[in-house]
């Protein structure tokens, strides 16, 4: 049963808890043994007992008439959404000792569909990176090929559904943390529009940007898990209240849906066999019926450049509450109080995220705000513009979801610049708010994964899944990790 | 040599709130350190802030009686700087969009009447406390009062002496204290002033370069702090010195004020819009309706006062000076036709008792209960005397004075005959009293007033018996 | 624009973030390189466009003012590195 479990999709889970073919804490058992086999590194904690207890809780539930597509299926939480009384990291030594004594509101709404919380899985520290390779615990690696990156952010999440650890994990997507992993390990990953899903418990990197979103093996397990963590929460200023989107018709296919394809996607840096694969895919929705479009973003250019600045300076300020005084760790040898606030920071925090302070501080502080920080909002309305534009006539827009395929470990990491390309192609959509996903559509000569990039207008998931799933099935699911 | 002072203001009032600006936790003084408090407010990883309608509306109501500007469009922003009474190591605040500009307080110090003008005022969360340790190990943190609304109020430096902003301060407490959107409890912290000063010569246009001092902890300090900056200032310019551009703290045990931090340490704190919160949308109708919401203010009352009651405006401001005592007197007045002795005893007794209990306790006397007890001195059924008796008891039993009256026995005694008949035996026994009487001495006339006033244990007719005396007395010559 | 080593010190100051000498120094030229890349922004032409702070243009989300039960010191309090009845403990504040 452990391999077979191993390997099946949210779905067939969820069936099979329903027949009764097996029980939750079977479930939950299987998954905490191979998380503890697994060398990928993906999970920071395993929460044996709690899972354990839940997955009990959720045979009982189960056994007393209750059904829903997440009761007793087992699901990691990136370390960066706040579970209680269950360590919260970020992937920080800052946080290493951090026990939230409240749930994020994702997590509560986990617990209320039942789903069984094995753990919490490595991520880039802060949610700072695009490789998992900036986390204090160690990298994760990508279970396609050890020696390569996962991707990142939400490395430890990607790797976890695509190692067939569990079928669902969460993650975070600021630039692309779900989408550029989610790409280079093989799996689906999807970021709702922004005020889908709350923040509330999210622990915030850039305010404007932080979208919680799901990892999973096929697109229908997206849409059953979106559908439990998706919806207005009060606690979060930010949340939209409006009706869930409709994920009842997936198969609807995409005759006559309008792709939107643009040559600014096809940049010198691309990798020519991603390049081929994305346009391969572009045929395939030709052939069901799709219009292809060809669109113009030239802004998508100068993307990365509106993201960092609005990002760094977001996260210097949501980081300045780490200072040893209330959690987390505190400095052991401190003089004073301002020297416990160098010490506690300078110990308690990695490389990238102290540059990514320092920039954001640089661009708010006096003298440089206006030429950086309030440029950067202006460049941001016209992003969100040039969407809007390009989606009064086309419904969907398609580009790679990576410039370039997994790499090795330290390849990237020397050069902080070329690690921030990673996330050109992504990083727009945060910036617009858009729905977007990353779907398998290929594989590189090397084996490793390629993923297809899917944007929607803002709160138009339906759609957005609905296309994804046309791929996937005109696919055969035969670019999802095995 | 002699300079012009300048004087602004920035004045922090919390708001009167039942709940915390961004959390439901209780908006509420004192308690055991971190026990009103939730992740939220105490800044944890992950939190969020969602704004309390209630206070959007007494920063409105706030801006509405201070003569303000209501901003249509405004937002939130972050003020950033490190610590440890500030959780998040920002402040959320409002930097260029506050709620309320451009308004003004005509300010009444002594004779003269000036104008004030608010350049703004802004909605933002408090901090926490700070207290050191008993045992020395350091310094508490205590976050009851993180998130605690609080409006900034921000004049312009158009106040020209410390008597001035003195004034300022009392009729601003007064305003805010009217419209409920504060208590105004400076002892508790939920009014705070930091002065801005500087001086200049006389008929320079230019401003001289200001201090600003903080930790004035009360409009007295407030007082003191003026004058001890006015004088440190002009000693360094006398000396030909330069004012640095400082902010100090005040130590009204010292009577001095401290450099804190000088313009080179000056926090940069890198405002952005707050992109946890949403703007505030203002439609006219919602603040008209509060603008008719807004009780009758003190400057309004007073005049009021002047007109329909015809009190001095000497009077008529003291009454204003606090509203629960105004409220009292106007309910008061509907059932007293002689308002001006109504003024007397409420200005008289009423604040007396008052300040006894303790300043600004509630009147526990019923309206119609003093109503009743005028009534009573004026149709001469009881004397003065009896009435002050009379309220004490009634001020801590809140029975009817007619009750007390009946009860204790305490009728004015106007009976002519009895009166007479008291008279004619004293004047009998006091044969040198009366020589010194018919002498021209007028002491002997309170001698004999006295004699009766203590044989009828004070419940004689004043009146009656001064005119029973005068006949009988000069009867005598 | 060009950061220089005073800017990184001050920056480092308002982060409070300690950097040695060494680290100062290759900070700064990483810094100026990703400071050259993000100033791609000032050539797109921004004349007349407003700053956008807030992607979907909610406005006026409040919340009642009616108070909740706070959480438990015990509980919150967990999660402190020093304190002391009740409270969090931290060095003696100067002011």
């Amino acid at each position: 049963m452990q391999q077979a479990t191993q390997t099946l999709t949210l779905t067939e889970l969820s069936g099979a808890l329903r027949t009764g073919a097996v029980t939750a804490r079977t479930l939950a058992e299987e998954a905490l043994s191979r998380i503890r086999e697994s060398d990928l590194n993906a999970v920071n904690y395993l929460a044996e007992q709690e899972a354990l207890r839940a997955a009990e809780e959720a045979d009982r539930r189960r056994a007393a008439g209750e059904d829903g597509p997440l009761l007793g299926v087992p699901v990691l939480v990136k370390d960066n959404i706040c579970t209680k009384d269950i360590p919260t990291t970020c992937s920080s030594n800052m946080l290493k000792n951090y026990v939230p004594p409240y749930d994020a509101e994702v997590v509560t709404r986990l617990k209320e569909a039942g789903a069984v919380i094995v753990g919490k899985t490595n991520m880039d520290e802060f949610a700072m990176g695009s490789s998992n390779e900036t986390s204090a615990f160690g990298p994760v690696k990508n279970p396609v090929d050890p020696a390569y990156v996962p991707g990142g952010s939400s490395g430890g999440s990607a790797a976890a559904v695509a190692g067939g650890l569990v079928p669902l994990a969460l993650g975070s997507d600021t630039g692309g943390s779900i989408r550029q992993p989610a790409a280079l390990v093989g799996a689906v990953g999807v970021k709702p529009t922004y005020g889908r899903v709350s923040r509330y418990g999210l622990v915030a990197f850039a305010s404007s940007l932080d979208q919680i979103g799901v990892f999973t093996r096929s697109v229908t397990d997206a849409a059953l898990a979106l559908g439990v963590i998706m919806g207005y929460d009060p606690k979060d200023s930010t949340s939209q209240n409006l009706p869930l989107p409709d994920f009842s018709d997936l198969d609807g296919g995409v005759k006559g849906l309008r792709v939107g394809v643009a040559d600014e996607y096809f940049i010198e840096g691309l990798d020519p066999e991603i390049e081929q694969s994305v346009r391969a895919a572009v045929e395939v929705f030709r052939a069901g019926g799709a219009e292809i479009k060809k669109i113009s973003m030239p802004l998508s250019k100068v993307g990365i450049s509106a993201y960092y600045i609005i990002a760094c300076a977001e996260a210097a300020s949501n980081l300045a509450r780490y200072d040893g005084v209330k959690y987390g760790v505190r400095a052991e040898k401190f003089e004073d109080l301002t020297d416990l606030y160098f010490r506690s920071r300078t110990e308690g925090f990695g490389d990238e995220v102290k540059r990514r302070i320092m920039l954001g501080n640089y661009v708010l502080s006096s003298g440089y705000y206006d030429a950086y920080y309030l440029k950067a909002l202006k460049v941001r309305t016209l992003i969100k513009e040039e969407y809007r534009r390009a989606f009064a006539g086309c419904d969907l827009i398609l580009s790679p979801s990576s410039p370039c395929t997994a790499f090795k470990f330290g390849e990237k990491s020397a050069d902080p610049v070329s690690m921030y390309l990673s996330d050109v192609y992504t990083v727009t959509a945060n910036i617009a708010g858009l729905p977007a996903l990353s779907v398998p559509c290929g594989k590189s000569s090397k084996g490793l994964p390629i993923g297809l990039h899917l944007a929607a207008a803002p709160f138009e998931e339906s759609r957005l899944l609905r296309a994804a799933r046309y791929f996937e099935t005109a696919e055969g699911f035969k670019w999802i990790t095995k | 040599m002699d300079y012009e002072v300048v004087i602004g203001l920035e004045v922090h009032a919390e708001l009167a709130t039942k709940s915390k600006i961004f959390c439901g936790c209780k908006n509420e003084f004192g308690g055991e350190p971190n026990t009103h408090c939730c992740p939220v407010c105490s800044g944890h990883p992950g939190v969020l802030p969602v704004l309390n309608r209630q206070a959007v509306e007494y920063a409105v109501k706030a801006g509405l009686a201070l003569n303000c500007q209501i901003q249509r469009f405004s937002k939130f922003d972050r003020k950033n700087y490190f610590y440890p009474d500030l959780p998040k190591a920002y402040q959320i605040s409002q930097f260029d969009l506050p709620f309320c500009k451009d308004g003004f307080l005509d300010v009444r110090a002594g004779e003269k009447t000036s104008r004030v003008r608010i350049n703004r005022i802004h909605l933002e969360e408090d901090a926490g406390k700070l207290v050191h340790s008993e045992w020395g190990s350091g310094t508490l943190v205590d976050y009851n009062r993180c998130g605690v609304p609080l409006i900034e109020i921000v004049t312009e430096p158009d106040m020209r002496s410390p008597e001035e902003a003195l004034a300022f301060l009392e009729q601003l407490k007064s305003i805010l204290k009217y419209s409920g959107v504060s208590d105004c409890k400076m002892e508790q912290g939920s009014l705070r002033c930091d002065v801005n000063l500087s001086l200049r010569p006389f008929g320079q246009a230019e401003f001289g370069v200001r201090s600003e001092m903080k930790n004035v902890n009360s409009f007295s300090a407030a007082f003191r702090a003026m004058n001890y900056e006015i004088k440190r200032q002009a000693k360094l310019l006398d000396e030909g010195k330069p004012v640095e551009q400082e902010t100090r703290r005040w130590d009204d045990q010292k009577g001095m004020s401290f450099v804190m931090r000088t313009k080179e340490d000056a926090h940069d704190y890198r405002y952005f819009p707050e992109p946890d919160l949403v703007p505030v949308v203002l439609e006219q109708d919602y603040i008209e309706s509060l603008r008719a919401s807004l009780p009758e203010l003190p400057a309004a009352r007073q005049a009021r006062y002047l007109e329909e009651y015809g009190l001095s405006e000497y009077d008529a401001g003291q009454l204003v000076a606090e509203k629960e005592v105004s409220d009292f007197f106007d309910a008061c007045a509907a059932l007293c036709p002689d308002k001006k002795e109504l003024c007397n005893w409420v200005l008289g007794e009423v604040l007396r008792k008052r300040k006894e209990a303790g300043e600004e306790s509630p009147v526990p006397l019923r309206p119609e209960g003093l109503a009743a007890l005028l009534a009573l001195y004026r149709e001469g059924r009881i004397s003065q005397k009896t009435a002050r008796d009379v309220f004490e008891t009634m001020w801590t039993t809140g029975e009817d004075p007619a009750a007390i009256v009946e009860r204790e026995g305490l009728a004015q005694n106007n009976d002519a005959g009895e009166l007479g008949g008291l008279v004619r035996e004293l004047v009998d026994q006091n044969p040198q009293a009366v020589k010194d009487f018919l002498g021209g001495n007028t002491k002997a006339m309170a001698f004999f007033v006295g004699q009766v006033m203590k044989a009828t244990k004070g419940k004689a007719n004043h009146k009656l018996v001064n005119e029973l005396l005068q006949k009988e007395l000069e009867s005598r010559r | 624009m060009k950061a220089d080593l005073k800017d990184v010190e001050h920056i480092a100051k308002l982060s409070r973030l300690s950097f040695s000498e060494e680290e100062k120094a290759a900070f700064l030229e990483e810094f100026n390189n990703t400071l050259e890349h993000v100033e791609s922004i000032f050539s797109v032409d921004t004349e007349g466009v407003e700053p956008c702070s807030n992607v979907f243009s909610l406005q006026n989300v409040f919340r009642e003012d009616l108070p909740k039960e706070s959480m438990d010191n015990e509980l919150l309090m967990r999660t402190a590195p020093a304190a002391e009845d009740g409270a969090y403990l931290v060095p003696k504040t100067v002011e």
